[in-house]
């Protein structure tokens, strides 16, 4: 089976109104690319797409329902159409927004049902391939790359089974069953013996049931909690490195607060012990105590003859000259001789010109002024110690706003997920432990070991099939089942190894600088070794894994993505260019202007075919553009211009169409 | 018996934030005198301590060891301030010395009169004057008083007309 996109068509919703016909001539190309500016609305275009293929809208709430009107618009309906092809045969699928209800009423046209029929109708036979899960693994954004590794949003395994249709080794076990049920209710020879024995095994199947259904759905939640573990685990880890990282900036920083504490302090120290010598506070001090040696000199202060020299005369009987002293000579000489200095103060005015002559610099043309150089210096410490004290508050408030809250909380939901997944571990061992001889088949409804179960299931079918007489075709059936779940089972693991195998050599070429590998396929893809990548890694090998799978499988399917080099390396964006056409039949992409380089020109190159279309809403903005359309190639509606042709694809170069 | 260094109380107080710091640049009271005389002497503002401030403590009777290798300077710039306080030049021989005498006594441990004591506590209080009109408030941390005081003194200094 082969599903193919033809083209869609809206009016009144968020998107523009636009029809998109993909079909060139008489053929759809191998590749579609649709560039669209920011702005234009391909998320919106995107989700519609996806609604009308996995009739999610029928379910949408009122508000849902609403946020696809345009914003400030009153309109009060809208529609949108996409237009497939089932194996060459076409099927339509109509969403009609009432927006006065905020509702949305599906009609479904194909050649099966005969014409329009109201509501959501896929041929029976694609229901399983239109289902949410399995749609948004061929009409993707940019996330799934990172969905395709969380349990809770893809199933990996499950598009394995569906796109190889494993499902049928499964529906054939179930139509033997249903064969031999139908056997055993019309070969009775005791009717009512039968009939007990049947309503016996009927409420076997249908505890063992509820039991598998049970272990599947722990199974997922196990997946889930061990995937929000790893996570939790992760952000712990971030947080404590993240605190490390800033508790090591904040000691170092204390660090140099404290080693500029201390030269403060040396620096300080040094320029209090100069303040101490008052020579060094200003020029003009030292200056003047120069000049005043100077005078002090000039006016030969201190005199050579000291007081004491004229008192000790004075008390002599002659005078140093030799004449006798009379009693006034004697008092006029004691009292001239307090104009002289003592010989205590002579000694002062010496020791202080000694102190000035050792002390002070003559050097008039070279101002002394050390200390101000080291004032200089300090200041200049100071601040530099209050831009690290300002650092450490800093950092102190960004680990308090970190905080342990957060930690604790983190902590908190791992501890609660690691009770939950213990409990789910204690849940699916007892499902899936080997019988006891403990277990007892008289209370089978208590008994929740699969294995027991199963055990008893068949003894009882033994009994039944020895009531019925149809024993050979009991063991007939059990033998056929069993090699149905051999084959699936190997089968689901051989196409896995395939699988597996396929992706990690295209990932190794096309990731040749970086590389990943894929380890294993559950509900979600297991890289080898890592918990996670990056955005171009998670990108590159969702786009390998899904190439891979549509190109494998037997039914194929289109590959729509919303901007598919959005992350990609230049290399990366090259190799996936020349992946892509080689496993897909119909690849269309939303691409912006800055997504050509590198990209579509390579898908161009190695594709059967491809189609250009550049669309852009009719704004203020993109008015001018108006002016220089091509003669040929364009539609436009009241908001919008769609243009055809890979000229005005290359040369359009709005990245962002804002009104 | 010789008379003392005097600190006023209020000086005490201004400077007790920087004076209990454990970094120990002031060491004593002498510090925050010496701090005071010094802008006294750059200003020539002087006046009594004892009526400015009711509370005063003779502190010291000498130069303290980390004033003692300075002392006769300092003693100098004293003699500089007081002769141009009195208006004598130092070219008038018998009036300078008749003040060097005013001022001087060797025979104390200080090596100052009487009279020179109380001019260098009267310089040291108006200095504490000067220093209090020009602070906004107490100083805080001794590193910056250090830089705010080296800049209020040379200031005061390059406007006197008895340094220039």
């Amino acid at each position: 089976m082969r599903i193919d996109i033809l083209g869609w068509q809206s009016s009144g919703l968020r998107c523009p109104n636009m029809e998109i016909n993909l079909i060139s001539g008489d053929n759809l190309p191998q590749i579609s690319l649709i560039q669209m500016p920011n702005g234009t609305a391909k998320t919106t275009t995107l989700t519609m797409i996806r609604a009308a293929m996995n009739g999610d809208a029928e379910k949408w709430n009122h508000d849902e329902v609403m946020s696809f009107r345009r914003v400030g618009e009153t309109n009060s309906d809208g529609c949108f159409i996409l237009k497939l092809s089932i194996d060459r045969k076409p099927l339509t699928f109509e969403l009609n927004f009432n927006f006065d209800e905020g509702k949305v009423v599906f009609s479904t046209s194909s050649q099966s049902l005969g014409g329009i029929t109201p509501g959501w109708h896929p041929p029976d036979s694609l229901r399983r391939f239109f289902e949410s899960k399995f749609v948004r693994l061929f009409i993707f954004d940019g996330e799934l790359a990172q969905d395709l590794f969380n349990p809770e949003k893809t199933e990996a395994s499950q598009a394995i089974d569906t796109l190889f249709q494993l499902y049928l080794l499964k529906e054939i076990e179930q139509i033997a069953e249903r064969n031999w049920e139908q056997a055993t209710k019309y070969q009775s020879s005791t009717p009512q013996g039968q009939t007990r024995q049947l309503n016996k095994i009927k409420e076997f199947k249908k505890h063992i049931e509820t039991v598998k259904q049970k272990l599947e759905s722990k199974k997922k939640r196990l997946s889930v909690i061990e995937a929000e573990i790893e996570k939790l685990e992760s952000k712990i880890g971030d947080h404590q490195s993240a605190d490390r990282e800033l508790q090591e900036q904040l000691d170092e920083t204390k660090l140099q607060v404290t080693k500029a504490e201390k030269e403060i302090e040396l620096l300080a120290t040094e320029i209090m012990n100069q303040i101490r010598q008052p020579q060094l506070l200003h020029q003009s001090f030292s200056n003047s105590l120069i000049e005043l040696k100077s005078k002090l000199d000039k006016a030969k202060l201190p005199e050579k003859a000291s007081r004491q020299f004229f008192i000790d005369i004075a008390e002599q009987p002659k005078c140093i000259c030799g004449r006798d002293l009379c009693s006034e000579t004697r008092q006029e000489i004691k009292k001239r001789a307090d104009l002289y200095l003592s010989d205590h103060t002579s000694a002062f005015l010496n020791a202080l010109k000694e102190d000035i002559r050792n002390n002070l610099s003559y050097d008039e043309d070279r101002p002394i002024y050390p200390i101000n150089n080291q004032i200089d210096v300090l200041n200049k410490n100071i601040f530099e110690k209050t831009r690290l004290k300002n650092k450490c508050d800093y950092l102190q408030q960004k680990i308090i706003e970190r905080g342990d809250d957060d930690l604790k909380e983190l902590n908190k939901s791992l501890d609660e997920y690691k009770i939950e997944k213990a409990q789910l571990e204690k849940t699916i061992q007892a499902i899936t432990r080997p019988s006891s001889y403990k277990d007892d088949p008289q209370m089978y409804k208590k008994v929740y070991c699969l294995a027991s179960l199963e055990k008893w299931l068949q003894e009882e079918e033994g009994k039944l099939a020895e009531i019925s007489g149809t024993v050979e075709k009991l063991h007939k059936k059990e033998i056929f089942q069993k090699i149905l779940k051999l084959s699936l089972k190997k089968a689901n693991n051989n196409l896995k190894e395939l699988i597996i195998k396929t992706c990690n050599h295209r990932l190794s070429e096309i990731l040749y600088r970086d590389p990943i590998q894929i380890d294993k396929i559950e509900h979600s893809l297991k890289l080898e070794g890592q918990k996670s990548g990056s955005v171009g890694q998670l990108l590159s090998a969702g786009y390998t894994f899904l190439t891979t799978l549509l190109d494998r499988g037997k039914n194929q399917f289109p590959l729509l993505v919303d901007s598919p080099a959005n992350g990609l390396d230049g290399a990366s964006r090259r190799e996936i260019g020349k992946l892509i056409p080689k496993l897909c039949h119909q690849f269309i992409a939303f691409t912006i202007s800055t997504e050509r380089e590198g990209f579509t020109n390579i898908l161009n190159e190695n594709s059967d075919s491809t189609k250009f279309i550049t669309v852009f809403r009719k704004t203020k903005g993109t008015s001018h553009l108006l002016e220089s359309l091509p003669s040929q190639g364009v539609t436009t509606s009241d908001n919008c211009v769609i243009v055809e042709g890979k000229d005005y694809f290359d040369l359009f170069d709005i990245e962002e169409d804002k009104e | 018996m010789g008379k003392s260094f005097r600190l006023r109380q209020d000086t005490k107080d201004w400077f007790s934030n920087i004076q209990k710091t454990t970094n120990q640049q002031i060491k004593t009271d002498f510090d925050l005198y010496y701090f005071c005389l010094i802008l006294g002497l750059a200003t020539g503002k002087y006046s009594d301590p004892t009526t400015r401030c009711k509370e005063h403590r003779d502190f010291r009777d000498e130069f303290v060891s980390d004033y003692k290798p300075h002392q006769n300077l300092i003693i100098g710039l004293l003699i500089r301030a007081e002769l141009s306080k009195f208006g004598i030049s130092l070219e008038e021989k018998e009036d300078t010395k008749k003040h060097l005498i005013k001022l001087i006594d060797p025979s104390s441990i200080t090596n100052l009169t009487n009279e020179g004591i109380d001019s260098m506590n009267a310089y040291a209080s108006g200095g504490f004057d000067y220093l209090t009109e020009n602070f906004n408030s107490k100083p805080h941390y001794v590193e910056e008083f250090l830089i705010s005081y080296t800049k209020l003194l040379q200031k005061a200094v390059d406007e006197s007309q008895l340094w220039n």
